[in-house]
């Protein structure tokens, strides 16, 4: 019974793990990217509690733990970088400084 | 034959919350919804296989770092999660220099 459910388990996060890729693949932003790379690596720890679970043994435990904190700190390493990188992109996109001299025009006229 | 009926019935709605954390981020039209569908399910998924896990080791050992995972999962995935609402919320509305820049001088 539990080697059925485990199986049937096996698929669904399979299947999450497939979605959640399909995002990280086609994502228009890249703030979509880091979440969806999150979902796939929460996915990939329960793949290994079900291991875990069909093959009775406690010795995964830690390996959970250490993939955890990789797809924290690879989520917190993107979201850092980021928070460093855009804000000067957006200053020397051509774009961006012309937004900002039509507003500063139309604050000086009135 | 309790607890196994227990361990099945908590494996499957684990991974059923956790597929649909993952359909909410494959659907939701925006990134601060797709944190919000990847936050609770998650935890919530993730934390109902580890006890799932528990229930069927029968060790105090692995129960005991089962907790600690557990307490890790509830730490990490939301605080990483807002990281990325906040940055998204700092795109969306940016904060202007000179008003902030004038703003200051008017304190002083």
């Amino acid at each position: 019974m539990i080697q059925t459910t485990v199986s049937i388990c096996f698929v669904i996060l399979g299947a999450a793990a497939l979605l959640s890729l399909w995002r990280v693949v086609f994502g228009p932003r890249i703030l979509d990217r880091v979440v969806a790379y999150d979902t796939v690596a929460v996915c990939i720890v329960g793949m290994m509690v079900l291991l875990s679970v069909r093959w009775h043994t406690g010795h995964l435990i830690e390996i959970m733990l250490i993939f955890s904190l990789l797809g924290f700190m690879g989520s917190i390493a993107f979201v850092t970088y980021l928070n460093t990188v855009i804000p000067r992109q957006r200053d020397s996109s051509e774009a961006w400084r012309r937004k900002k001299l039509a507003k500063k025009e139309g604050k000086n006229q009135p | 034959m309790i607890s196994e009926v227990l361990i099945c019935a908590l494996l499957l709605t684990g991974s059923i919350v956790m597929l649909l954390a993952s359909i909410g981020v494959l659907r939701f039209p925006d990134t601060l919804c797709r944190a919000h569908a990847l936050t609770k399910a998650t935890t919530f998924g993730s934390s109902l296989l580890l006890i799932a896990l528990w229930i069927s080791l029968r060790e105090e050992v692995a129960g005991l770092k089962i907790l600690l995972v557990i307490f890790f999962c509830m730490l990490t995935i939301p605080l990483s999660s807002q990281l990325v609402a906040s940055l998204y919320y700092r795109l969306l509305y940016p904060v202007d220099e000179e008003h902030a820049a004038s703003a200051t001088d008017e304190q002083r």
